[in-house]
C-alpha cells in the first residue's frame, strides 16, 4: 500500500519538477525572447535580461542546465529572486509562517464547525432545519475562495469598517507591548481566516452529515436506542465516534486545498504569505522565485494528499480485526 | 415552494440570452476608453466608468459572454472526453490500462498549480485555458462512466446484441450510451461551473487573457486601485461582477437539486386501556402497512408473565416487523392498534425513557451487528445503568470470562457475542424480553447452546419471553404457546406435549 502511494505521488512530483524545468526552455526562442514578445508581461531591463541569462545558464548545454537544476533543488538553493534581490529560500522562509498560520487556524475552525453542524444536521435529518442548513452549506461550498473573501471584504472592511482591508500588520504601529502587536496581527488575519474557514467548512459538514445519517441507520445504533440510552450519550459516544472515522482523510485533503485557496485569499487581502508571493512571482515572471514556490507548494499539497490516501484504510479498527474474526468462525 | 426549484434554470436561461444577444445591444465597446475615468452611474453610463474610462455595464455584458463561452466549451470538451475515454476504458480492456493509468496521475496532479505554471510560461490565452482545463478535468467522471460500462457489458441485452453480430460501435452507441445520460448531465453542469470559476480566479489574479473582457479581469483592475474603496465607487465597480458571479455559480450548483418528497405528517396519538391486560404484554388489534401494502392485519394476542411464547412464520411474513412494532420502534404513521406492557402503551412519548431495559429488553437478530464496533463491551454494558460488579456477574452467569468486557466486538467470536447479548438483556431483570431470531446467524451446535441458555435464564428470573423464529423445532421445544404468522394474520398453533 505505502509503496503504491509513494510511487504514484513521487511520479507526479517528478513530473511537476520536470515540467517546471522544460516548459520555459521549450518556449520558442527561450524565456527571454518569449517574455519580450508578451504584451501582458513586464518590460525587461538589460540588467534583468542578464540575470535571466545567468539564471537559466542558457549558454550551457541542456544536460548541464538540467544537472544544475536538480542540484539546486536537492540543496534547496533556487538562486536569487529578480524582484526581491534576495535568496529565494530566505524569502520562502520569511513568508511561509503567515500562510501556515492562516491555513492552520482555518483548518481547526472549519473542522470544529463542520463536525458540529454536520452531526447536528444528521441527527435532525428530515426536519426542516437540516434541509435549510444543508442548502446553505452547499451554497457556501459552491462559491470560490476569492468571491467569498471579496464579499466579506466588501461587507466588513469597506462598508462596516470593522477590519483592515489588507496586510498582516499596521505599518508604524504605535505600541511596544507584545500584546498590542498580537491583537493587531489577529485583527489583520481575521478576514482571511474566516474566508478560508467558510470555503472549507462545507465539505467537512457534508461528509459528517452523510456519515451521521448512515451511522444512525445502522443496527448498532438502533440497538443502542433499544437499550434506552439517553440522547446525549447516544449522540456523543455512539454516533460521533463512528461518524468521524473518515474525517481524518478529509482533513488532509482539505489542508492541501487550503494551501491553494490561500493563493487567492492572500492575493485579495494582500496578506504576505507564500500565496501572495507566488502570485507576484508569476505576474512579474520572477522565475527563480516561481521555481522555489512551485517546489514548496507541490511538495505540501502532494504530501497531504498522499498522507490521506495512505491512511484512509488504516483508521477503522475493524479492518485490522476483521480477518482474525473470520478465521475464528 | 415548488417553483423555487425552477429558479436556477430560469436564471441560467436569462444568462444565456444575455451572453448570446447582449453584446449586440450594448452602447459602448468594452475596450474603448473615450469617457472620463470613474464617472458615476448616469443615463449614458448605467454603471459608471472604470479607471480607464471604460463603460462598466458594457464590460459586464461582454464578461457574461466570456464566462459562459469558457464554461460551455470546457464542459463540452471535457464531457466528450469523459464519454469517449470512459466507453473505451470500460469496453476494451487494452485501452483501460492506458486510460486508467493516465487518469490516476491526473487525479493526483494539483490542478491549479499546473495551470499557474503553464499560464506563467505561455501567457494564458483563452484557447490555452480551454485546452488545459479540458485535458485536466476528465478523470473523475471517466471512472464513473467506465464502471457503468463494465457492469452494462455483462448484462443480457448487450451479450445478446454481441451474439447477433452487432459491431462494437453499434453496441456502444445503441445499448450503452443512453444509460449515461444522467452522468453526462451532472458532469457537464459541474465542469461548466468550475471552468467559469477557474477563469474568473485566474483573471482576478491578473493571469487572464488580456484580449477579452471578463468578470475576473474587471475585478483585477478594480482591486489594483484601492482608492475606489475610499468613496462609494466600489458599489458600481466591484459589486456587479461579484453579484453576477455569485448568482451564476449558485444557479449552476442548485440546477441539479430537486424538490424532496414531502414528509408524512405525524398523527395524533390516542391511547385507550386494553381490558383485562394490566399485567401482561398485550397486542391489541394491530395493523401494520408500509406504502399501503399490508404486513399484518388485526392482530391481537397476549404474553402472560413468565410465559415463553414463540412467533413463527416463513421469511417475509412480517415477524421482525411485528417484533419491532412490539418494542415501539415503528413510526406512528405505519401502524394502528395498541401494544401495552403492564398497561403502559408503547405509543407513550416517554415509553422509551421509562421502560427500555427496565420493563422490557430486546435481543437483537444478529449479535455482531448489535454491538457498536468502536466501543469496548464494558462500556456497552455499563451504559444501561449497572455497576461494574453487576456487569462482571452478568457475563460470568452466561459462562464468559470477565476479560471479555475489555474487548472490542471485533475481537470476540459470534458465539461469545450472542452470550454477551443475552447477559446484557437480563442484566436489569426486565419483566418482558423480545428475542428476534437470536439464533439465525449461528451454527447448529452453538444454536442449541444459546437457546438452552436463554430458556434457563427466562425460567430463573420468571421473565416473559416472546421468541421470534423461523425454526419450528426450537419453537415447539421451548414454548408454552406457539403463534404462527401467515397471510397477515396470527393464529395460535395447537401444541401437543409429548
Amino acid at each position: 500500500m505505502i509503496k503504491k502511494v509513494v510511487s504514484l505521488y513521487g511520479f507526479v512530483f517528478v513530473l511537476l519538477i520536470l515540467l517546471n524545468f522544460f516548459l520555459p526552455r521549450l518556449m520558442p526562442g527561450g524565456p527571454i525572447e518569449y517574455l519580450e514578445g508578451l504584451d501582458s508581461g513586464p518590460v525587461l531591463t538589460e540588467e534583468q535580461k542578464q540575470m535571466m541569462k545567468e539564471y537559466y545558464q542558457l549558454d550551457d548545454s541542456l544536460g548541464e542546465q538540467f544537472l544544475n537544476y536538480i542540484q539546486g533543488m536537492l540543496t534547496f538553493d533556487f538562486g536569487n529572486s529578480f524582484i526581491h534581490k534576495q535568496p529565494v529560500t530566505e524569502l520562502v522562509f520569511d513568508h511561509l509562517p503567515y500562510t501556515l498560520w492562516i491555513v492552520g487556524i482555518s483548518t481547526v475552525f472549519s473542522l470544529a464547525l463542520g463536525i458540529l453542524l454536520g452531526l447536528w444536521s444528521g441527527w435532525f435529518h428530515h426536519k426542516h432545519g437540516d434541509r435549510r442548513l444543508m442548502l446553505t452549506m452547499m451554497a457556501l461550498g459552491a462559491l470560490p475562495e476569492f468571491l467569498v473573501g471579496m464579499i466579506l471584504l466588501l461587507i466588513f472592511s469597506v462598508y462596516l469598517g470593522y477590519f483592515p482591508m489588507s496586510g498582516a500588520s499596521t505599518p508604524f504601529l504605535n505600541t511596544d507591548s507584545w500584546w498590542g502587536v498580537m491583537v493587531d496581527s489577529i485583527h489583520h488575519a481575521t478576514l482571511p481566516i474566516i474566508s478560508l474557514t467558510i470555503i472549507s467548512v462545507s465539505s467537512t459538514y457534508l461528509l459528517v452529515r452523510n456519515e451521521t445519517i448512515q451511522v444512525i441507520a445502522s443496527p448498532f445504533i438502533e440497538f443502542a436506542r433499544m437499550k434506552g440510552i439517553k440522547h446525549n450519550r447516544l449522540l456523543y459516544r455512539h454516533i460521533f465516534k463512528n461518524a468521524l472515522l473518515p474525517i481524518f482523510t478529509l482533513m488532509m485533503i482539505r489542508i492541501g486545498a487550503l494551501f491553494t485557496g490561500a493563493i487567492f485569499i492572500e492575493a485579495l487581502f494582500s496578506y504576505p504569505g507564500i500565496g501572495k508571493l507566488l502570485k507576484e512571482a508569476v505576474l512579474s515572471r520572477d522565475y527563480p522565485l516561481m521555481h522555489g514556490l512551485f517546489f514548496v507548494f507541490s511538495a505540501l499539497i502532494l504530501f497531504f494528499n498522499a498522507l490521506a490516501d495512505y491512511l484512509y484504510p488504516k483508521l477503522d479498527p475493524r479492518v485490522k480485526g476483521g480477518t482474525k474474526v473470520a478465521k475464528d468462525l | 415552494m415548488q417553483k423555487i426549484y425552477k429558479l436556477p434554470a430560469i436564471i441560467i436561461v436569462l444568462f444565456l440570452i444575455v451572453a448570446f444577444i447582449g453584446p449586440a445591444f450594448v452602447p459602448y465597446d468594452p475596450f474603448s476608453y473615450d469617457a472620463a475615468a470613474y464617472l458615476e452611474p448616469s443615463a449614458e453610463h448605467w454603471l459608471g466608468t472604470s479607471q480607464l474610462g471604460q463603460d462598466i455595464f458594457s464590460q459586464l455584458i461582454y464578461g457574461t459572454r466570456t464566462s459562459l463561452l469558457i464554461g460551455i466549451s470546457i464542459a463540452a470538451c471535457s464531457t466528450f472526453l469523459v464519454v469517449v475515454l470512459g466507453l473505451l476504458a470500460g469496453y476494451f480492456s487494452l485501452a483501460d490500462k492506458v486510460i486508467n493509468g493516465v487518469a490516476n496521475i491526473l487525479l493526483v496532479l494539483p490542478d491549479l498549480l499546473l495551470i499557474l505554471l503553464i499560464v506563467a510560461f505561455t501567457g494564458g490565452g483563452i484557447e490555452q485555458l480551454i485546452i488545459i482545463l479540458s485535458l485536466l478535468s476528465w478523470p473523475a467522471y471517466m471512472r464513473i462512466v467506465r464502471s457503468v460500462v463494465l457492469t452494462l457489458k455483462e448484462r443480457d441485452f448487450v451479450k445478446a446484441s454481441q451474439s447477433f453480430g452487432g459491431n462494437h460501435f453499434y453496441i456502444l452507441r445503441a445499448h450503452i450510451l443512453p444509460h449515461l445520460r444522467p452522468i453526462v448531465k451532472t458532469k457537464f453542469i459541474l465542469t461548466c461551473k468550475s471552468a467559469i470559476l477557474t477563469e474568473a480566479g485566474l483573471a482576478f489574479l491578473g493571469l487572464g487573457d488580456p484580449n477579452v473582457v471578463s468578470w475576473g479581469s474587471m475585478l483585477n483592475v478594480a482591486f489594483s486601485q484601492p482608492t475606489i474603496f475610499l468613496d462609494s465607487s466600489w458599489v458600481w465597480i466591484v459589486l456587479p461582477p461579484v453579484i453576477l458571479l455569485a448568482v451564476l455559480t449558485l444557479s449552476l450548483t442548485f440546477l441539479l437539486e430537486e424538490k424532496q418528497p414531502s414528509k408524512v405528517r405525524m398523527k395524533k396519538v390516542e391511547i385507550h386501556p386494553i381490558q383485562g391486560a394490566e399485567k401482561d404484554l398485550s397486542v391489541h388489534q394491530v395493523n401494520i402497512s408500509f406504502d399501503k401494502k399490508a404486513i399484518v392485519n388485526d392482530v391481537s394476542f397476549q404474553v402472560k408473565r413468565g410465559e415463553i411464547v414463540s412467533l413463527i412464520g416463513p421469511s417475509g411474513s412480517g415477524k421482525t416487523t411485528m417484533a419491532r412494532a412490539m418494542y415501539g420502534l415503528l413510526p406512528a404513521g405505519v401502524w394502528s392498534g395498541d401494544i401495552q406492557y403492564d398497561g403502559h402503551s408503547v405509543k407513550n412519548q416517554d415509553f422509551a425513557n421509562r421502560h427500555y431495559w427496565k420493563t422490557c429488553a430486546f435481543i437483537y437478530q444478529d449479535a455482531r451487528s448489535a454491538f457498536n464496533p468502536l466501543l469496548k463491551l464494558k462500556e456497552q454494558f455499563l451504559e444501561v445503568g449497572v455497576t461494574m460488579e453487576q456487569a462482571i456477574q452478568a457475563v460470568e452467569e452466561v459462562s464468559l470470562s470477565k476479560d471479555i468486557l475489555d474487548k472490542f466486538p471485533h475481537e470476540c467470536s459470534g458465539g461469545m457475542l450472542s452470550r454477551a447479548l443475552i447477559a446484557l438483556a437480563f442484566i436489569n431483570k426486565p419483566d418482558f424480553i423480545i428475542a428476534d431470531e437470536p439464533t439465525s446467524a449461528l451454527d447448529p451446535i452453538l444454536k442449541k447452546e444459546i437457546v438452552q441458555l436463554l430458556v434457563e435464564k427466562v425460567r430463573a428470573y420468571n421473565v416473559s419471553l416472546l421468541f421470534i423464529t423461523h425454526d419450528l423445532d426450537v419453537a415447539y421445544a421451548i414454548s408454552d404457546r406457539v403463534l404462527s404468522i401467515e397471510n397477515q394474520h396470527v393464529e395460535e398453533e395447537k401444541l401437543c406435549h409429548a
